[in-house]
């Protein structure tokens, strides 16, 4: 009996030992010096070439090093962006999450809604020197979930119109100004769509790749309600948007316009990501696309049923939950997010517009796009400006993108179909609440 | 360590083991499965799919061993502390924060810990009230320490969701694994406890059967202690008659002998006086003789009756054994001072010393509440001067009480004389005409 309790006893005292002594080699393993990690992807969000995409960054970390000579910032380079969730994903599981990275939209709701993330709101509340108001709200506001601030956005793309102004000066029609309507884009289309060799084809048509969620924006609408409990396509400002996309898909009938037709200068609009045009409208870029004819970007038209609202893409960043330098995480982010010089650059060297206000409504930034996009071009601060400050702010939940996935597919099946619309479309919402609810 | 406890003691040991398995097929399970989804480049879906971001694999199971073997300690370490308020209050809180530490590790899909600690509880913590209290809290962490029911409130990764990564045969297998594990655990718990009870029951039954045994001891022993009453009574009267008779033989041996001797001479003196004057002369003589031996032994016989302490011991030592008796039983302090180089006295003179010494301490401390006693002994021409004074209440009035009557018969059988004196404390001075012996010339 005693030899056993003695032996139970040594037993129970040798786990113990061994699991303090784990401590020390698993859990506490100690630096000298503050190393933060960085976690990016090579090229950027948009898939538009971009030879600097290293650029901003390693200066941002030389200047950040210059600041504080006791922290080192790492990255691993070379990650595609298809490959950067997963790359993401596996750190986090195995318990090396960067203590500051790049977040992707689709990424956002997942990560921040299983705890990837780290709330941001106590940091931010410590440091008076921050102020969110500097941020375009649209931009800023990309970065909540659930009431908490989990990212910061670093970059912003808002989606613009592109007009062929060759075309359209062919046809006689002055290109629209930037408060146009839907009504305006109607009858241009219209106009347009027309077949001009004579075959009895159309070969001219007034928009490629027009969304009907980009309609639902610009009409004020809304997809969800704020909760994410309840899909809002039977509301009118979305019903009539999804309704004027089918109108505007039917002026060419059957015949779909494709991207050939569109990269040959046949189509007069498309909605255009100001990435592509930032890539694509200078130098050296120019040559590479759409340069048969002269083209410029414009607002998208505005519906009847509310504010003219732009749908717009972010790049996020935001801090590991993990991390154990948070405070050098936060002023790492911020050098990021809310340097000027570090934003100004993006200008410069990215294709995206940068989220705070002073910096995009500015005359140096006037200066680089007139002297990058030339002097004709209707893209100016101000126009931005406008953009930036009306964006649709991103709605945020779990199911967000897989219940939006599924409205798209049957939204646009229900397009091709001529009868029973309020019935298929009231089928539609019913089993968006479903998953919503799921 | 009886053969009871010893059985409990191996299924404690036996649910420790089971729950270091528990513990290790969690860690393991999650361990692989991460390195699973990583080989499989699956990780930013079964992010998708999961409630929250999990623990780091091999930090969580340092942490659940550490807090295991932690617990395991106290559970060890428990049965021989000593009592200590403060510090079992640290270890009892200590161990329920490490319960929900390892219930935490484990992602709320395992509270079998919970009864290991409470089947140590129920052995090793012997305060009443404690216990109760520490099984509540115990029992509501087990019931509240539902994955379902804390997902409501806190996002935590459930193990189900780890097991959604593989093929539901697989999934289904370690599911199984884990079910199993854990029915072992509370079907080795309902055996500790079946035989705890057990034990608990053969106890009591135990304690019953011996509550019985003593009550009838108890009223056997009344029933003795009566009879011993009885015949302790019966002894006293038997020594009492026993003493008469033989009180009553000496009197009827030596007194009876000597008298029927005296009379029977004294008859012969009536008759033969006419006769012949010296003749009865002669016999008179001899009956004087005859008188003076009975005198002789009926003083043999009342020496037998003596005090006790001068029949062993001569008067001086006697008197102060007395005093010092007195001392050791009262607060009373009392002063001896004796003149005289020796006293040694007849027989009856030491008696009556004796006696009213003892009378006069008993009265001062009864009636006088004193605290002194002063005991003056000296000689005055013929006289003994036997003086007792006490700091007592005294008393204004002499109340003859039955112990100064007795005080004085026993001088006046001496021819003595005795004062007293109540105004001062109580004072007691005797004159004892002494027979003084041929010490005293």
């Amino acid at each position: 009996m005693s030899k056993m309790a003695i032996w139970w006893k040594r037993l129970i005292i040798a786990g113990l030992l061994l699991s303090i002594s784990a401590i020390f080699f698993v859990i506490a393993p100690k630096e000298e010096k503050i190393v933060l990690t960085f976690g990016m992807f090579a090229g950027n969000q948009w898939d538009v070439p971009d030879d600097d995409c290293y650029k901003i960054i390693d200066e941002t970390i030389e200047e950040f090093e210059k600041k504080y000579p006791n922290v080192e910032i790492q990255y691993d380079s070379g990650i595609l962006k298809d490959d950067y969730s997963e790359y993401i994903s596996q750190k986090a599981l195995n318990g090396e999450l960067p203590d500051v990275f790049m977040v992707l939209p689709e990424d956002f709701n997942t990560f921040s809604s299983v705890g990837l993330l780290k709330d941001l709101d106590f940091l931010m509340d410590g440091d008076t020197g921050f102020d969110v108001k500097d941020f375009y709200e649209g931009s800023y506001d990309a970065g909540e979930f659930n009431g908490s601030q989990y990212a910061l956005p670093y970059e912003s793309v808002p989606t613009l119109m592109f007009v062929n102004k060759t075309l359209l000066e062919r046809e006689g029609i002055q290109i629209p100004e930037n408060q146009w309507t839907w009504e305006d884009f109607y009858d241009i289309c219209q106009k347009v769509t027309k077949d001009t060799d004579g075959d009895g084809r159309i070969d001219q048509f007034g928009v490629y790749d027009y969304d009907w969620k980009d309609a639902v924006y610009s009409n004020g609408g809304r997809i969800f309600d704020q909760s994410g409990t309840e899909c809002n396509i039977t509301a009118e400002a979305v019903e009539n948007a999804v309704l004027f996309t089918r109108r505007v898909r039917e002026l060419s009938g059957y015949q779909n316009p494709t991207s050939n037709d569109f990269d040959t200068g046949k189509i007069a609009f498309r909605p255009m990501k100001f990435s592509e045009f930032r890539t694509y409208k200078p130098y050296p870029w120019k040559i590479n696309k759409y340069f048969d004819f002269q083209w410029d970007c414009i607002r998208l038209p505005q519906g009847p049923d509310g504010k003219n609202e732009t749908s717009m893409d972010h790049l996020l960043m935001g801090i590991s939950s993990g991390t154990k330098h948070d405070q050098m995480a936060w002023e790492f982010l911020k050098m990021l997010t809310y340097n000027k010089d570090t934003q100004r650059k993006l200008f410069q060297y990215s294709q995206g517009v940068s989220p705070l206000k002073s910096v995009t409504n500015s005359e140096e930034t006037e200066r680089i796009l007139r002297e990058d996009m030339g002097e004709d071009t209707v893209v100016k601060v101000q126009l931005l400006n406008e953009v930036m400050g009306q964006a649709v702010e991103t709605q945020k939940f779990r199911s967000y993108d897989t219940v939006l996935q599924f409205l798209d597919n049957e939204i646009n099946r229900l397009m091709e179909k001529d009868d029973n619309f309020d019935e298929n479309i009231l089928d539609i919402k019913g089993q968006a609440d479903d998953m919503l609810n799921e | 360590m009886d053969i009871k406890n010893k059985n409990l003691y191996y299924l404690k040991i036996c649910m420790s083991v089971i729950n270091f398995v528990i513990l290790a097929f969690f860690s393991a399970v999650s361990g692989y499965t991460i390195y699973y989804i990583n080989q499989n480049f699956a990780a930013r879906d079964f992010l998708e799919n999961v409630t929250y971001l999990p623990m780091e694999s091999m930090k969580m199971a340092v942490v659940t061993f550490l807090a295991f073997f932690l617990l395991l300690m106290i559970i060890e370490v428990r049965g021989k502390g000593r009592k200590n308020t403060v510090l079992s209050l640290i270890v009892y809180v200590m161990e329920i924060l490490l319960c929900l530490v390892i219930i935490r590790c484990l992602y709320i899909s395992y509270n079998g810990i919970i009864l290991l600690v409470v089947a140590d509880i129920v052995t090793s913590i012997r305060d009443k009230h404690n216990r109760a209290l520490f099984l509540a809290i115990m029992g509501f962490i087990y019931i509240l320490s539902d994955y379902s029911i804390v997902s409501i409130q806190f996002k935590v990764i459930s193990f189900q969701e780890f097991l959604n990564v593989y093929n539901s045969k697989i999934s289904m297998l370690l599911m199984g694994a884990k079910n199993m594990l854990v029915s072992i655990n509370i079907f080795v718990f309902i055996v500790y406890m079946i035989i705890l009870m057990r034990n608990q029951m053969k106890e009591n039954a135990r304690i019953a059967l011996l509550n019985i045994q003593l009550q009838t001891a108890n009223a056997r022993l009344k029933e003795m202690n009566v009879q011993l009453q009885d015949y302790a009574q019966m002894q006293k009267k038997m020594g009492e008659t026993e003493e008469r008779n033989r009180i009553a033989r000496e009197i009827h041996d030596t007194l009876g002998h000597t008298m029927t001797g005296l009379s029977a001479g004294i008859d012969a003196c009536i008759a033969m006086i006419d006769f012949s004057v010296d003749a009865t002369k002669k016999q008179l003589n001899k009956i004087s003789k005859v008188a003076r031996q009975g005198i002789n032994d009926i003083r043999r016989s009342v020496n037998k009756l003596r005090p006790d302490a001068l029949e062993h011991l001569n008067l001086e030592a006697a008197l102060e054994k007395m005093m010092e008796e007195t001392m050791e039983v009262s607060d009373v302090s009392i002063y001896y001072h004796c003149d005289l180089p020796v006293l040694k006295f007849n027989q009856d003179e030491e008696d009556m010393i004796y006696r009213v010494v003892q009378e006069g301490i008993t009265n001062a401390i009864r009636h006088g509440k004193a605290s002194n006693i002063e005991i003056n002994i000296q000689k005055e021409n013929k006289w003994l001067i036997l003086s007792i004074q006490d700091d007592g209440i005294g008393c204004d009035e002499i109340q003859s009480g039955f112990g100064l009557i007795h005080i004085k018969e026993r001088i006046q059988m001496l021819n003595g004389e005795v004062k007293y004196d109540g105004s001062h404390g109580f004072h007691i001075t005797a004159k004892i005409p002494i027979r003084w012996g041929e010490n005293y010339d």
